[in-house]
This record gives structure tokens, sequence and C-alpha cells, in this order.
């Protein structure tokens, strides 16, 4: 691990983000707690590959990001409809939205959303990055950004106006602080 | 710039962000100000952008998440490499040499159940090391036994009935301490350490000593020949709950 930076105090300057992306991207709380411990254990692993120091945040942000994926890559697939082709339709936006939207509802509602379309938009929600962060965080192209950030957030409004019932989340392995 | 085409931009956009320089978004505004139904529109959406970005940024997190990232990096933690290079191996013993003559021949560090306690806390802030990750006390038990620490430890009933986590011991004048891990919940982890009371030169008073010792709450108490420190991030009401 590097000695120059102290990992108790990156752990509680940068947990709260992260374990924010992992819980809008993950649908139960288990598996979003073990994706931010499983990226600090990176960062302790292979922090010190890193060499701008001032890039720590972007790191673990790709990190996790990574680690969601190849997570989700081994889990058990459910079959879903692909909205990738969805033409933009903006959905009429309800004049009383913002008073009756909070975290879990549009952590539900991301969850109805393409895997493709949940990191960006919940980078674009959670953290004042530019494009070209996200696109870089993400390592994809700057308009694939911009094209699933703008798709994205209408099936969002899509799916925050008509809510469907909960959806089994995929089973990953999940590891808590307790040993078996 | 058509009105459909400023809409999808403007989706993507949320005010007060270094969003607010992409060209395409300032060319996009542009136009929203032309245009009453973009402009009605891009007013309605910029409050549930707003709303969603809120939201999403009050969503709870646990609050033992950072001690449970810290106990899993420490859990990994290699205790030693072997094919670090052996000029560090080599300065590691000329220190364990200076710091034992040092202790033999030159200070007299203190043996009481302050120094015992202040030594404990730095342990588990910096270098603790759980040599048995269980949550089966028996086991830990076994352990500790095996190794010379302190394994008929007591704890009182608001600790006993908190899962374990693991075990470890240390070394404290020449004899092994333990130390057990439990797993507080919204209170992290919290650390026993347990030293034979022959082991200290003074021994905490009869009730409870409730300390904040280097950014770690304590609790410090003798029973039945045995001298406890409990230790965690956790505020001292928090600690004094489980007594």
């Amino acid at each position: 691990m590097r000695s120059d930076v102290d990992f108790e105090r990156l752990v509680l300057e940068h947990h709260e983000a992260l374990y924010r992306f992992a819980r809008s991207m993950t649908r139960n709380e288990p598996d979003a707690r073990d994706l931010v411990q499983e990226t600090f254990l990176r960062w302790a692993q292979r922090g010190h590959q890193l060499s701008d120091i001032s890039k720590v945040k972007s790191w673990l942000f790709t990190t996790l990001y990574r680690e969601s994926a190849a997570k989700a890559r081994r889990a058990v697939r459910f079959p879903h409809d692909s909205i990738e082709s969805a033409e933009l339709e903006l959905p009429e936006i309800p004049s009383d939205a913002p008073n009756r939207t909070d975290g879990s509802l549009i952590v539900d509602a991301l969850s109805q959303l393409d895997d493709t379309f949940r990191a960006p938009i919940a980078l674009f929600y959670l953290e004042d990055y530019s494009y070209p962060e996200i696109a870089e965080i993400l390592e994809i192209p700057l308009g694939t950004v911009k094209s699933r950030l703008a798709r994205g957030i209408a099936h969002l409004q899509r799916a925050l106006a008509n809510p469907s019932p909960p959806r089994t989340p995929p089973t990953t392995p999940t590891h808590g602080a307790s040993p078996s | 710039m058509e009105r459909a085409q400023a809409k999808e931009i403007l989706t993507r956009w949320r005010p007060g962000t270094p969003l607010d320089l992409d060209p395409d978004v300032q060319q996009a505004r542009h136009f929203a100000e032309g245009d009453p139904e973009t402009a009605r529109w891009l007013e309605r959406h910029a409050r549930f952008q707003d709303a969603t970005s809120k939201a999403l940024r009050q969503l709870t997190v646990p609050s033992s998440l950072p001690s449970e990232i810290v106990a899993r990096q420490r859990i990994h933690r290699p205790v030693f490499r072997w094919n670090q290079p052996v000029w560090i191996a080599a300065a590691a013993c000329l220190v364990a040499a200076f710091l034992w003559v040092g202790s033999v021949f030159l200070v007299d560090p203190g043996t009481d159940y302050t120094t015992f306690r202040s030594r404990m806390v730095r342990a588990a802030i910096r270098e603790y090391r759980m040599e048995i990750t269980t949550n089966d006390v028996p086991s830990i038990r076994s352990y500790l036994a095996r190794h010379s620490a302190p394994a008929d430890f007591e704890f009182p009933s608001g600790l006993a009935s908190l899962p374990a986590i693991g075990a470890g011991t240390l070394s404290w004048q020449g004899g092994r301490t333990t130390m057990v891990c439990l797993d507080g919940g919204p209170d992290g982890m919290l650390y026993v350490f347990v030293v034979p009371e022959s082991g200290l030169s003074a021994i905490p008073p009869a009730e409870t000593q409730f300390a904040r010792v280097n950014r770690l709450s304590t609790g410090t108490w003798s029973h039945n020949g045995r001298t406890y420190v409990v230790a965690s991030s956790a505020s001292l009401d928090a600690i004094r709950k489980y007594f």
C-alpha cells in the first residue's frame, strides 16, 4: 500500500460518494457495501500504480465501476427488454415531480434501466463532473456518454412516471464484515 | 437548431455544474431563451434534475461502512513478504534491537493500566491484525489458549451479546495479550483487549473507566484477575451502553 496516502482518511473522504454510486447501480444494499469494500481493497493492493494522486477519486470511481461490471457479468442474467435501441421520447414531466422524488424511488427506477445507462446517470446526478470526466471514469467515448445520458434520463423519467413492480435482483455473492 | 434537438441536449444538462460550459448546451440554452415552449419545458426539467440529484445525494450510507472497509483491508494485509529487499528486514532488525536495548536499560515505560490502554489503542489504530477470523467464540478461545494468551475472558452482558469477528494476540511485557474483535453494528468494530492483572503494576479502579484515547473511545475495567480494555471509534456514550 502506498505510504503517502493515509488509508483511513481516504476511506472517510470517499466512502459516502462511492457507496451512493454503488447503490445507484446495484439494487440491494449488501451488494453496494461489498462493491465499496472491494474498491478500497483494490486501492490497498494497487493504489501505488497511480502516479497522479490528485486523480484518486476518479481512480476509485473507475475501479468501482469495473468491479460492478465484472460482478454483473458473473451474475446470473435475467431476461430483460433492451431499451438500447429505443427512440428518445421525452415523457411529460409532472409538475409535482420534485416533491415526490426520494432516493429509494430513484434507485428503484434506475434498476429498471439497462446497465449501460445506470453508471453515467449516477455519476451525472451524484457528482459535478464534466462529460469528458465521466467518459474518462467509465472508459467510454465522449459521444457515447452524451447519448447514454440523454436517453437514460428520458427512460428514468418514464420509469418514475410509471413505476413497475419490484424485479427480483440478480443474485451475486456478498461478503459482509462477519466471516462465515 | 430545432426544438427536439435542443430538448435532447438539455435533457443531459444539470444547471450549475461544469456542464454549463459545454458548447452544445450553451447553444441549446440560447435556443430555449427564444422559444417559450422549450423554456417552460426546461424550467420543469431543471426542477426534476435538481430534485433527482438531491435525492440521490441523500441516500443513507451505513455508518459502520468505514470501519468494515478498514477491518477488511487489514485482514487481507500480508504479514510479511519474503521477497522484500533484504535491507528492509535488516533495518527492521536493527530498529528492534535498539528498541529492546532502550526498553531494558534506558526507559521504564510503566506498566499500569493507562499505559496498557494507550498501547492497545495504538495497536487498534495502526497495526492490529486478526490472526483468526471467525464468529465462533469457542474457536477463538481455543486459538488464544494455544498461543498463550488469555482465553478465559468474561465480557459484560452487553459486549457478550455482540457477534465476534475474529481475534489476535499482541505482546505486552514479555507475555501475550488477547484482542477480540466484535461487530458493533452501527457502532462499527469494537476491540476488546485482555491482559492478566499480574501483567500490570496498577489495575483500574472498581468502576469501569471511560475515556477518549487517541481518537478512540475506551472503557477499562478489571474482573476475576483480568484487566479489559474495549476500544471503538464510536462515541463514549455508545461504549457506555454495553456496560
